[in-house]
């Protein structure tokens, strides 16, 4: 009987063990560690002044203008990836363009039947699995296309989490997941950034939610991720410090230390977002691109969205304020911002009304591609940047 | 040694009786998640339009001013929510 006892008791705390296991276990599995050896910190300081000299750093080598049919709205992204530009404008398309500017193929499906989305909340472009992922809020799903002719593929449901934005890296899915207002009581999924393998299931959280962002309907930085060729950088709503995403991880590259940062206070207080945009409080830190040994980001202050240049290998900034462009117009004849990074240069997209303002200040000053361009029936051009050394 | 078997039996029942209540509230916690993904299910605009769920959503945005210059402002998104909401995008710069 004695026997019988002790054997049963060894069993049960055996089998409270096991659970205390399995609870580390999952304990485990909500975040990596995330790499901060390599950090680099950013020290940035306003300049009231405009950036007359960006042609002693930066230098025009190519244009692509983007064929004339379909005429696109107002671009919210543009993204280039192995020789092919892709364009998601405000009537929820996508346009697949080569490096010519022809187009290759355009994804123009809003509907309500099977491949068809109701908006496009964000894309993704899986290069391991050859598709373009649309995600749609509205209708909470993930459709897939084929990378090389936009064909339909499937529609597969991703109830929650409810991203505001998303990435792909690697064949790895990354979800910017500000709110939880929609699964209040699951709080595997109160993170800001989770991670997933397949596109569904969450198989890692980062950043646990606080209150107050979480209960603040304001976003200042509309876009987390920045792409930099195949890597991508986040920056988390209301933060500072850039990562880079990969399959391994998480790995701290800068902490951009903002002049004035906005206080706490401001998001428990639910400021009003108009007044915080004009405020002097730095806010919304994105498009932060590495090209070589310069960083480019931009935020807004002062009621103004300021852009910096900064020199890693000096670790000197080379300038931050309201406005940058070669003022002899030798080397970049005509800049508006900086849109991403592709094989070693920054492009950045002119707008039609841009190309016009500056037909209608410089005339025949111009370079012949905006000289003949017709910004009532044309499309933006895009400029590629390259580093002077 | 009764008395001892009387200790070793009431610790064993409490252990047991603690594991069940700890599976059981799991299976609760389940069965709740579960039937806040049928609300949101039913919330989910299968063919979009006007029966959306949405809530609006303030982002900061930059307004062109032209000439090279822009400023900060911000627009009004719509995004899905699991309880009904009215809501009307704004673009960036315009009033609500």
């Amino acid at each position: 009987m004695k026997h019988i006892l002790y054997f049963l008791l060894i069993v049960t705390a055996l089998s409270a063990c096991q659970n205390t296991k399995q609870k580390e276990e999952a304990l485990q599995k909500v975040s990596k560690n995330i790499g901060t050896s390599n950090m680099q910190l950013i020290k940035v300081e306003m300049e009231d002044h405009d950036f007359e000299e960006l042609g002693t750093v930066l230098r025009t080598s190519s244009y692509i203008q983007l064929a004339p049919e379909p005429l696109l709205s107002s671009i919210k992204e543009i993204r280039i990836e192995n020789e092919h530009i892709y364009v998601h404008d405000a009537t929820s398309r996508i346009i697949c363009y080569d490096m010519q500017g022809n187009v290759i193929y355009q994804i123009d499906k809003k509907g309500g039947g099977p491949g068809e989305y109701v908006g496009i909340n964000d894309f993704v472009i899986n290069t391991q699995s050859k598709e373009l992922i649309i995600y749609d809020n509205l209708k909470l799903s993930l459709l897939h296309y084929d990378l090389a002719d936009g064909k339909y593929l499937k529609t597969e449901s991703l109830r929650k989490p409810n991203p505001s934005a998303i990435a792909c890296t690697e064949g790895i899915y990354f979800y910017d997941n500000r709110h939880h207002n929609n699964y209040p009581n699951d709080s595997a999924l109160h993170y800001s950034l989770l991670v997933s393998t397949n596109g569904i299931d969450i198989t890692e959280r980062y950043f646990s939610h606080n209150q107050a962002e979480s209960a603040y309907d304001f976003s200042p930085s509309p876009q987390p991720f920045s792409y930099n060729n195949a890597s991508i950088y986040y920056c988390r709503n209301f933060d500072n410090r850039v990562y880079r995403l990969s399959s391994k991880g998480l790995e701290a590259m800068y902490q951009i230390d903002l002049p004035n940062p906005l206080p706490f206070s401001q998001i428990e207080n639910k400021a009003d977002p108009r007044k915080m945009m004009q405020s002097n409080y730095s806010v919304g830190l994105e498009q932060i691109y590495q090209c070589g040994a310069l960083l480019h980001f931009q935020f807004f202050k002062d009621g103004f969205l300021q852009t910096a240049l900064y020199d890693l290998s000096k670790k000197k900034q080379i300038y931050c304020g309201r406005k940058m462009e070669d003022k002899t117009h030798r080397s970049v004849p005509l800049f508006r911002l900086i849109d991403g990074v592709y094989q070693g240069r920054f492009f950045g997209m002119l707008a039609p009304e841009t190309i016009d303002y500056a037909q209608t200040k410089r005339g025949d000053d111009l370079p012949e591609i905006f000289r003949r361009y017709k910004a009532e029936s044309e499309n933006p051009i895009i400029a590629f940047y390259e580093i002077i050394r | 040694m009764k008395k001892k078997i009387f200790i070793l039996s009431s610790i064993m029942m409490i252990t047991s009786l603690s594991l069940l209540l700890s599976i059981k509230s799991n299976k609760l916690a389940s069965i709740v998640d579960v039937s806040l993904a049928d609300i949101e299910s039913l919330a989910n605009p299968e063919g979009g339009g006007d029966h959306s769920w949405l809530q609006p959503k303030t982002v900061a945005c930059k307004l062109d001013l032209g000439g090279g210059w822009f400023t900060g402002s911000v627009r009004r998104d719509c995004e899905f929510c699991a309880v009904p909401y009215s809501c009307t995008t704004v673009e960036c710069g315009g009033s609500f």
